[in-house]
């Protein structure tokens, strides 16, 4: 579903010039579920940006079911972004001001779906992530365990093809790390496909393959070097 | 829309301090803007503006050679020759309706005494003076033509209320000098706020009562205007005032403003005639030793008199200035905050922008942002300037003296609708045009800008 071809990434200050990614070769089927790792500051963040439509790179294509992104005007790569991708920030990235049925309805209402489809749908997402009860709570009310479902309740709500994560457990203890985890797992074997960025390498372990990123290079590895990563 | 609605409501929520602060910002200043600009607008503003373009103030220029008129409002009055001859050239003349009229005073006082006397601002006219002013009577009519020399007065209302106590006087005696007249009409002149009939443009004190030309000469009724003299006259110019109509009368003194109502149909005809009767006036008088001045004429349309006058309400157009200066220096706040509210909203634009918003539509969410803003700020600022008129009008008739009628005072700090809905336009313009920027550079923020981590 997903082809990059020598994509770079410069960002540029006036004092220095960072290579956040060069020359990554990358593709991803439909259904998979990837974990991709790295040390901080590699590049992850921005891979998964590019990958969301989120920012654009120099160099390289990139293509989407087929699609070359770069050719796409801000009106159709958003409503790529709102219909296609659902994504899950490395903070929440959840509004104060709105409790979680607002939360979850802001990407429904940039979609233009009606009011009532708009309530089945929250309702629905929010029963998935285990908060059913809790629509008229307000983000600060809730644990950083909850508020980064409620996250994932609003990357699913708008029923996505492609969910990338990043570091969705990367603020939660390892028991809540799990239950994230197993729900992300369920999403994906229901058809979703997963990209998710990770510092837990017993996680990433239990992803279908892995990359890894290295001063913003790309390349895969196989389960037993992240063996070797974990001891 | 409704979507768009809810997400702009949404907008204004997020940091609610600095939009009320910015809503306070904005109504401050509007209210300012529409309390000064009603003050200025309601000061030059008369009843008969409609047909001002067609009424004009007619004067010969009989003064000394060295003569300085300064303004159209020293247009020197005719003298009684004068007028006489003007009077007597368009008698027949239906196009050109004419009235004479000069400013006095006297008090007022029934016979049997039975209330306290009025100290009374006149003038003395024709009958034709109620067909300059078209003013309203409450009782009664003006005097015929041929009771010029008759002892008889209109009132204005507030000297009817001071007298009479409101009710109808006609038929009723008053006393000025221990001589009796009649009241046959009972006018309101509370919507004149100025005094243009004797080109002073006074606001607050009209006429309380009028008296026919004829009898004020009579009976030696005080000449209270502006009465300037040739040099030779100088000496008597104070008897004159007081006491020598005869005198007066051949003098060259001048003390009689006329105005003329030009017919609408036939203005530019009329126009010429009378422009043509005064150069010729003139130039015949000349033999005589007369008309010296290198501007023997002026002719003065009532309109013109009116924009000058706006433009000399010194005070009043300074605090407008203000009101416009302290109205930009709001706006360039407003945007000063909603650049500080974009700067803690990037994060939320940014989010937004990820989550699917595209430019355009972030767009129209934050100009939907804005127009509701400008339009709470708007009906703050005209709630709050109705308030301050009404404020204005009880202080301005706490410091008018006990004669002022309230209702005229009330008219010129009343918000004229019109003038009301242009600011209100005019405004959001203005805040629409200043709050763009913040807006556009909101809207170019890029998906990710603010997300990491
Ligand atoms: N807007 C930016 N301007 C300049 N440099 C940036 C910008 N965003 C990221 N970088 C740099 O690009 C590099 C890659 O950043 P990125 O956020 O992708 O790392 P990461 O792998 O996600 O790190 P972490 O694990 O800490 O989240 C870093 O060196 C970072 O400093
Ligand atoms: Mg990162």
């Amino acid at each position: 579903m997903l082809r990059m071809k020598n994509i770079s990434k410069i960002y540029r200050t006036e004092l220095v010039e960072t290579h956040a990614l060069s020359d990554v070769n990358f593709m991803v089927e439909e259904g998979e579920f990837i974990a991709v790792t790295g040390p901080s500051g590699s590049g992850k963040t921005t891979f998964l940006n590019i990958t969301g439509l989120l920012e654009n790179f120099e160099q390289g294509t990139y293509e989407l079911d087929g699609e070359d992104v770069s050719t796409l005007d801000d009106k159709q790569l958003s409503r790529l972004r709102n219909e296609k991708i659902g994504f899950i920030f490395q903070g929440f990235n959840l509004i104060g001001d709105l409790n979680l049925y607002d939360n979850i309805e802001v990407p429904l209402i940039f979609r233009g779906l009606s009011a009532k489809a708009r309530k089945q749908r929250i309702e629905e997402s929010l029963e998935l992530v285990g908060l059913g009860g809790r629509a008229s709570h307000f983000p600060a009310q809730l644990s950083g365990g909850q508020q980064q479902r409620v996250a994932i309740a609003r990357a699913l709500a708008g029923k996505p093809r492609f969910l990338l994560a990043d570091e969705p457990t990367g603020n939660l203890d390892t028991l809540m790390a799990r239950q994230v985890m197993e729900l992300l797992e369920e999403i994906n074997r229901q058809g979703t496909t997963l990209l998710m960025v990770t510092h837990d390498h017993e996680l990433a372990q239990r992803a279908h393959r892995n990359i890894q990123i290295l001063d913003g290079q790309l390349r895969d590895i196989n389960k037993n070097e992240l063996v070797e990563l974990i001891s | 829309m409704k979507d768009l609605m809810q997400l702009a409501w949404r907008g204004l929520k997020q940091k609610r301090k600095l939009t009320l602060l910015m809503v306070l910002n904005l109504a401050i200043g509007i209210t300012l803007l529409l309390t000064m600009g009603t003050i200025v607008t309601r000061s030059g503003h008369s009843p008969i503006d409609q047909r001002a373009d067609r009424v004009y103030h007619v004067s010969l220029n009989f003064m000394d050679p060295e003569f300085d008129r300064r303004s159209e409002f020293r247009s020197p009055p005719l003298t009684f020759r004068d007028a006489g001859a003007l009077a007597e050239a368009f008698s027949a003349n239906d196009a050109t309706r004419l009235s004479f009229n000069y400013t006095t005073s006297f008090v007022l006082d029934l016979p049997d005494n039975s209330v306290r006397p009025v100290t009374a601002e006149a003038s003395a006219a024709d009958p034709q003076y109620f067909d300059l002013l078209q003013v309203p009577f409450i009782y009664g009519a003006p005097w015929r033509e041929d009771m010029q020399d008759a002892a008889v007065i209109v009132l204005d209302k507030k000297a009817n209320d001071l007298l009479f106590g409101g009710a109808n006087s006609i038929g009723k005696q008053v006393v000025i000098n221990n001589r009796q007249l009649e009241v046959v009409g009972v006018m309101d002149m509370s919507a004149y706020l100025r005094r243009f009939q004797n080109m002073r443009f006074q606001a607050r004190a009209n006429d309380m009562a009028v008296v026919p030309l004829g009898y004020a000469h009579a009976n030696n009724l005080p000449r209270t205007g502006f009465m300037p003299c040739r040099t030779k006259e100088e000496a008597a110019r104070t008897r004159y005032r007081r006491e020598d109509v005869q005198g007066l009368k051949s003098a060259e003194c001048g003390y009689l403003h006329a105005w003329a109502v030009l017919d609408s149909v036939q203005h530019d005809n009329s126009h010429a005639e009378l422009t043509l009767w005064m150069r010729n006036y003139t130039q015949q008088q000349a033999s005589q030793g007369r008309f010296g001045h290198s501007e023997p004429y002026y002719l003065t349309q009532l309109a013109s008199l009116n924009d000058r006058m706006s433009d000399n309400l010194y005070w009043e157009q300074i605090y407008l200035k203000f009101a416009y200066l302290l109205f930009a220096i709001c706006l360039i706040n407003t945007i000063g905050i909603l650049l500080a509210k974009n700067q803690s909203r990037a994060k939320l634009v940014s989010l937004y922008r990820a989550l699917g918003a595209n430019k355009l539509y972030i767009l129209k969410v934050q100009l939907l942002e804005l127009s509701m803003l400008s339009g709470a700020a708007i009906a703050l600022g005209l709630l709050l300037a109705q308030f301050g008129l009404v404020a204005m009008f009880h202080l301005a008739l706490y410091q008018a003296d006990y004669l002022a009628d309230a209702e005229q005072v009330r008219r010129m700090y009343s918000m004229d609708t019109l003038f009301a809905l242009q600011a209100a336009v005019g405004i959001f313009v203005a805040i629409f045009a200043a709050g763009l920027y913040p807006i556009i550079k909101a809207s170019r923020t890029a998906p990710a800008a603010q997300l990491r981590g």
